[in-house]
C-alpha cells in the first residue's frame, strides 16, 4: 500500500487530530520506514500461538457497585475548559 | 563535609529520625541545589512553599516521636503522576493547565509514609520518546555534559537524581523509561514488575507496559522507595494482589551459587562501544569470582523486541490518548464552530508532532484491515518472548544486559535527526524493551564510563522476583565499589 499525504490525512482525521501538510509530508516519510522495518516482524512465524493480551492469570476483579465517594459533580467538572453548573458544554451537535 | 544534598535516601531516613539534622534543613538544602542547577531544566514546576509547610510537620512529627518511615523526606516527581491539586501535564501542551482533582495511588503511598515533594520532573510529551527532547517545556541537559540528553522518557527524574536536586525519584517504564536515563545519567533506576505497583493516576500511555519505579542514588535507596510505592490497590485492575516484601532485607553481598544469565543473542551486537561490552563482561566475570554460576541462556525473540513495543505501544496510545477531547479536561481550542472540528484543532495544537505521528500508526494498525496483521502478531510475538523468558528463568535467577551502548547523544543530534540517534536508539530497544514485553522486574547500577559519560548494567529477574534484582543490584553496586 502506498502512503499517501492524503492518505495520511484521512488516517488523522480518523484519529480526530489535525495534521499540516508539513506533518503530513513527514508522517508518510516515517510511515514508509516503519513499514519497511516491520517486514520481518510480519512473517514471523506465530502460527497457533495465543496473543498476549495480559501478564495477569486471574479473573478481571469486580468492585462491588456502591458509591465511595458521590456528590462529587463541582469536582469532576472542575477542570472543564466549559461549562455550565455542573455541566460540560460542547458545541452544538444537533439543529 | 558531605553536605545534605549529597546523602542517599538511607542516610537522610537515619539522620531525620535520629534528628541529627531537620527536615527543613534537608529540604532548604535541596531547594538550593535545584535553584543552582535551574538550567538543567530537569523541573517543570517547583513546589518550594508546599514542600517547606510539609518539611515543618515533619519535623513536628519526629519532634513528638510519631516519624513515620519516609517522614521529611523531599522527592522529584515525575510530571505524569496525577498530584492533587498541583499542576500535572504529562509536558504536554494538550494538558498544560491541568490540576488534577485527585491524587494518584504511588504518590499517596509515598505522602502517608512521610515523604515530601519538592516539585515536578520534565519528561519526553506523554512519556514517549527517549531523550527527553519532545517536552512542551524543552529539553532537559545531561548535568555529566550538557550537550548531551539525559535519555528518557524519565529524564528530569535521572538528572535530578544525578546532580542531587531530590533525596530520591519517581520516574515510569514503558519500554526503557526507568533504565535508559538512569544508565545515561549515572544513577540506579529501578523498574518493578508490570503489576507490582498501581497504575491509578499515572497519566496513561500503553496499560499493557506502563509501570511507575523509583530513580535513585543507590540500590537500597530503590528497595526502601519501591517498598513504600508497591502494594494492591483496587483502583487498578492488573495490580496484583500480593504482599510487598521487606526489599531491605534482600541486600546482600553474597552472590555464592547464584545463577547469573547472560543473553546469546546480545554477544555479538554490532554497534556497543567496546568500552561498554568490556564493561558488561567485566560484571560478569565479578560475579563469576563472588561465586555466581555464570550461564548462557538463549531468548531468540528479543530481535522482536523493538517492533512488538512499536506497534503495541502506538496502537495503546492511540486508544488511550482518545481521552483528550476538550470537553471534560485540558486544553480547547474551537474550531469553525462544529463538535467535530473543535476536536481536530484541540488535537491538533494540543499535541506535539511525536504524538501525532504515533496516533496516526496506531490508528492505521488497529483498523479493520490491519489488526490481525499488526497488533495481534505483536501480541503473538509477544507471547513466544513472554515464554522464552519464564523459560531462561528456569535456568537463571537473573539476567545481565547493557543497557546504553553508547554515551548519549547529542541534544543537537536529536534534534537535527542526525543518523546516529536511530542507530543507537534501535540498539537501546532491542537491549531493554524485551524485559518490558515480559513484564519482569529489572534495575540499572551504573558500572562504569564511556567517552566520559555514565553507562549502567541491567539486573532483571522473574516476574514479582524484586527481592533477587534487589540481592543481585546491591551486590554489583558493591563489587564496583571495592573497584574504585
Amino acid at each position: 500500500m502506498a502512503f499517501t499525504k492524503e492518505k495520511i490525512k484521512q488516517l488523522a482525521y480518523i484519529t480526530r487530530v489535525k495534521v499540516t501538510d508539513e506533518e503530513a509530508e513527514l508522517i508518510v516519510k516515517d510511515f514508509e520506514g516503519t513499514m519497511a522495518w516491520l517486514e520481518t516482524f510480519i512473517s514471523a512465524d506465530t502460527k497457533g500461538v495465543e496473543p498476549l493480551t495480559s501478564f495477569m492469570n486471574v479473573a478481571m476483579p469486580f468492585n462491588k457497585d456502591e458509591v465511595k465517594e458521590g456528590d462529587q459533580a463541582e469536582l469532576v467538572v472542575s477542570e472543564a475548559p466549559e461549562k455550565e453548573g455542573t455541566f460540560f458544554v460542547v458545541p452544538k451537535v444537533v439543529e | 563535609m558531605t553536605e545534605l544534598h549529597e546523602l542517599s535516601l538511607k542516610e537522610t531516613v537515619d539522620g531525620l529520625q535520629s534528628k541529627k539534622f531537620s527536615s527543613v534543613e534537608v529540604t532548604d538544602a535541596y531547594i538550593k541545589q535545584i535553584e543552582n542547577n535551574r538550567d538543567l531544566n530537569a523541573y517543570v514546576l517547583e513546589t518550594f512553599d508546599q514542600a517547606r509547610e510539609s518539611a515543618k510537620a515533619a519535623d513536628k512529627n519526629i519532634a513528638a516521636g510519631n516519624a513515620r518511615p519516609l517522614e521529611g523526606v523531599p522527592l522529584g516527581i515525575k510530571d505524569l503522576y496525577c498530584t492533587k491539586g498541583v499542576r500535572t501535564t504529562a509536558c504536554s501542551n494538550i494538558l498544560r493547565n491541568f490540576v488534577p482533582p485527585y491524587e494518584s495511588t504511588i504518590t499517596q503511598n509515598l505522602w502517608n509514609a512521610g515523604a515530601l515533594m519538592l516539585g515536578k520532573l520534565n519528561m519526553d510529551e506523554f512519556a514517549m520518546g527517549g531523550t527527553n527532547t519532545t517536552s512542551c517545556f524543552g529539553p532537559v541537559k545531561n548535568p555529566w555534559d550538557k550537550t548531551r540528553i539525559p535519555g528518557g522518557s524519565s529524564g528530569g527524574s535521572a538528572a535530578a537524581t544525578a546532580m542531587d536536586m531530590a533525596c530520591a525519584t519517581l520516574g515510569s517504564e514503558t519500554g526503557d523509561s526507568i533504565r535508559t536515563p538512569a544508565s545515561m545519567c549515572g544513577v540506579v533506576g529501578m523498574k518493578p514488575s508490570y503489576g507490582r505497583c498501581s497504575r491509578y493516576g499515572m497519566i496513561s500511555y500503553s496499560s499493557s507496559l506502563d509501570q511507575g519505579g523509583p530513580i535513585t542514588k543507590t540500590v537500597a535507596d530503590a528497595a526502601i522507595m519501591l517498598k513504600y510505592m508497591a502494594g494492591y490497590d483496587h483502583k487498578d485492575s492488573v495490580c496484583a494482589d500480593l504482599p510487598v516484601p521487606d526489599y531491605e532485607a534482600s541486600l546482600k553481598k553474597d552472590v555464592k551459587g547464584m545463577r547469573v544469565g547472560y543473553i546469546r543473542e546480545f554477544n555479538e551486537l554490532g554497534g556497543v562501544h567496546e568500552d561498554v561490552y568490556k564493561g558488561y563482561r567485566d560484571c560478569l566475570n565479578a560475579f563469576k569470582a563472588e561465586g555466581a554460576d555464570v550461564v548462557e541462556v538463549s531468548i531468540p525473540h528479543v530481535i522482536f523486541a523493538g517492533q512488538i513495543y512499536a506497534v503495541l505501544a502506538n496502537c495503546e496510545a492511540a486508544s488511550n490518548l482518545a481521552r483528550y477531547d476538550g470537553v471534560r479536561y485540558g486544553l480547547r481550542v474551537d474550531g469553525d464552530g462544529s463538535l467535530d472540528d473543535m476536536y481536530l484543532e484541540t488535537r491538533g495544537k494540543g499535541f506535539g508532532w511525536q504524538i501525532k505521528r504515533r496516533l496516526v500508526i496506531g490508528s492505521y494498525m488497529l483498523s479493520a484491515e490491519q489488526y490481525d496483521t499488526y497488533f495481534k502478531q505483536a501480541q503473538r510475538i509477544r507471547r513466544l518472548l513472554f515464554n522464552e523468558f519464564a523459560e531462561a528463568y528456569n535456568q537463571v535467577d537473573v539476567i545481565m544486559a547493557p543497557i546504553t551502548p553508547d554515551a548519549p547523544c547529542t541534544i543537537e543530534q536529536v534534534l537535527n535527526g542526525a543518523d546516529v540517534v536511530s542507530r543507537q536508539g534501535c540498539l537501546i530497544d532491542l537491549l531493554t524493551m524485551p524485559m518490558a514485553m515480559a513484564g519482569v522486574p529489572g534495575i540499572a547500577v551504573p558500572a562504569g564510563s564511556v567517552d566520559g559519560m555514565p553507562f549502567g548494567i541491567q539486573l532483571c529477574a522473574k516476574r514479582f522476583d524484586e527481592e533477587t534484582v534487589f540481592h543481585a543490584g546491591y551486590a554489583l553496586e558493591q563489587m564496583l565499589k571495592g573497584d574504585k
